[in-house]
């Protein structure tokens, strides 16, 4: 094949990039084979920085050869001679089968130099990340390979155009190019008739939360949510009710219930006010509060910022400062008000992805549950009593059949009463822990 | 050392009749493989233990037509370390290395399933769509 055939082949499949954004490979290949120059790059994108998402984790692990050797056929598609995967230094089983690969295709002959006695040369490095979350954006991660601070540079120019050391630079995922050998055997038709009309082939997401089975599922593009959660995830533990997934991670938004039957793909996700993202799919049941996840996700943005740009630096800190009083019970209406202006500004003057989506989280949290965020405002509750600083746990006196287990189980002895006694709550001593409320054998503690 | 074309090719025909056995399930060659995950679940998990174990174990009471193959993730992370026997595809769940032997001594000699490890949350229909 030549390289254009490659690239055709590729563009025809309607692969779609796995780390985010969704932006369509064979295209991207095109670009960088289009921009003149003698040397060129390939860069592998095994940052994997979404908490609670290990599928790139799992293919470097499970079938490392198969990144080589689409790095290999990229290379040979835009015409790079030397390749880098940059991966985190976490996953040292990641790393270690990866070297051991490497080595493997160095002896055979598959990379290094005059491949299959072809003028064809290719080899690749690994570069070690230290797990910053930003190092996932493709330009931070070019700059940390440089040896300098993960942070972004501003685009344009693209990394296909002025990448790596100035140089036209290919970077996709992980899971992008896992596909990629399957392609070129089975055929671009062969993937184009997975999927739906815009998102092709299946996608891996690594399934947690409140769900019985917890790990990583493949499902071909256009899955419902539902099918994911109920078939496949098994349902939701302890015959609770689901409240909403989380996907696209702290760049990503919630699902709530009346979306569950949203058919997975880039552009349906993005309608509802999520995003694909990598992967990471976090399923919650009707005990989790969702200014509680909205403020997870910002304390995580908060602290992975680089510093670079100010909305970013500052502005998801007085976000999350907002959360927080929220989540204490201090919060006004007011509160919500700025929390969406704050939001909208840093959605449009941040550099980056990271900046750029930092807001997500609460968008989303707050397009859906926006009574839950009026309800900590203003009537300083958490029906979901997660919110310990807001929550009175009261004991229903109608339920109450006075069997005193709440009270065994209490580790402050704040409960009251004896013999078959309806039961009180000292809220003075209570910790709000709800070790009681999970010990009710007649459901009779909440608030 | 360096391979030329023809010679990878070659490699990939013998390893493709091997891999036969595991994704083809019907197959009826008298050779079993006993796969345990090593994906990054498993391993923290002590699969690496459980692959020792039925090595030695194998070593040990002689055993033939056995193979013992350390593989990547089956998904079912949470429930692991996994185990899987092909050709008959037996999913055990949360196997520890105390029970190499058991499933030893009862799957492979005595040719029955070993009911308590089974993977019992998931169907079979199921439990393929997660693999
Ligand atoms: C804050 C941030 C973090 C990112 N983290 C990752 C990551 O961990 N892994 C990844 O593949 N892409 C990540 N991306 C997306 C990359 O910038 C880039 O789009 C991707 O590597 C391109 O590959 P693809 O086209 O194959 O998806 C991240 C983007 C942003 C803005
Ligand atoms: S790590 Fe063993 S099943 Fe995922």
């Amino acid at each position: 094949m030549s390289q254009d055939e490659v690239i055709e082949v590729i563009k025809q499949s309607g692969l779609r990039g796995r780390g985010g954004a969704g932006f369509p490979t064979g295209k991207k290949w095109e670009f960088t084979k289009a921009s003149k120059d003698s040397q060129k790059y390939v860069v592998c994108n095994a940052d994997e920085g979404d908490p609670g998402a290990f599928m790139d984790r799992s293919i470097l692990e499970g079938d490392p050869h198969c990144v080589l050797e689409a790095m290999a056929i990229a290379a040979y598609a835009i015409g790079a001679n030397k390749g880098y995967i940059y991966v985190r230094a976490e996953y040292p089983i990641a790393v270690k089968r990866l070297k051991i690969a490497i080595r493997q295709a160095e002896d055979y002959g598959i990379l290094g130099e005059n491949i299959f006695d072809t003028d064809f040369n290719f080899d690749i490095e690994i570069r070690l990340g230290a797990g910053a979350f930003v190092c996932g954006e493709e330009t931070a991660l070019l700059e940390s390979i440089e040896g300098k601070r993960g942070q972004p540079r501003v685009k344009p120019p693209y990394p296909a155009q002025s990448g790596l050391w100035g140089k036209p630079t290919l970077i996709n995922n992980v899971e992008t190019y896992a596909n990629i050998s399957q392609i070129i055997l089975k055929g671009s038709e062969w993937f184009s008739s997975i999927g739906t009309e815009t998102s092709k082939g299946t996608k891996v997401f690594a399934l947690g939360g409140n769900v019985n089975n917890i790990g990583l599922v493949e499902v071909p593009m256009g899955t419902t949510l539902r099918e994911i959660v109920y078939d496949i995830g098994g349902g939701i533990p302890n015959g609770r009710d689901f409240k909403a997934a989380q996907t696209g991670g702290p760049s990503g938004g919630c699902i709530p219930k009346e979306h569950l039957d949203t058919p997975i793909d880039y552009e349906s996700l993005k309608q509802i006010g999520s995003m694909m993202g990598s992967g990471g799919l976090i399923v919650m049941d009707d005990t989790k509060c969702m200014v509680c996840l909205a403020k997870f996700y910002l304390e995580f943005t908060v602290s992975e910022s680089c510093g670079k740009c100010t909305p970013c630096r500052i502005g998801t800190k007085r976000m999350l400062e907002i959360l927080e009083r929220l989540c204490a019970g201090e919060g006004s209406e007011l509160d919500i008000y700025k929390l969406e202006k704050l939001a909208a500004n840093i959605q449009k003057s941040s550099i980056c992805g990271l900046g750029q989506s930092a807001p997500n989280p609460v968008i989303s949290t707050l397009k859906y549950f926006r009574e839950e965020f009026r309800q900590h405002a203003i009537q300083k509750e958490c029906k979901a009593l997660e919110c310990k600083a807001m929550s009175k746990i009261t004991i229903n006196e109608e339920k109450c059949k006075g069997c005193g287990l709440c009270q065994k189980h209490c580790p402050v002895n704040a409960i009251e009463g004896t013999g078959r006694e309806i039961r009180m709550i000292n809220q003075d001593k209570c910790i709000k822990c709800g070790t009681c409320l999970t010990n009710c054998p007649f459901h009779a503690i909440g608030n | 050392m360096k391979k030329s074309l023809d010679e990878i090719h070659k490699i990939r025909i013998e390893k493709k009749k091997e891999l036969d056995l595991r994704t083809n399930i019907n197959s009826n060659t008298v050779e079993k493989h006993i796969l345990v995950c090593h994906g990054t679940g498993c391993t923290s998990s002590k699969s690496e233990e459980i692959l020792e174990n039925f090595k030695n174990i194998i070593k040990e009471k002689n055993i033939q037509n056995v193979r013992v193959i350390k593989t990547g993730c089956f998904g079912l992370c949470a429930k692991g370390p996994i185990v899987i026997i092909r050709p008959e595809d037996t999913f055990y769940a949360m196997v520890t290395p105390d029970d190499c032997e058991e499933i030893i001594n009862t799957h492979i000699i005595e040719g029955k399933i070993v009911e308590r490890l089974l993977c019992k949350d998931i169907d079979r229909e199921k439990g393929k769509k997660i693999r």
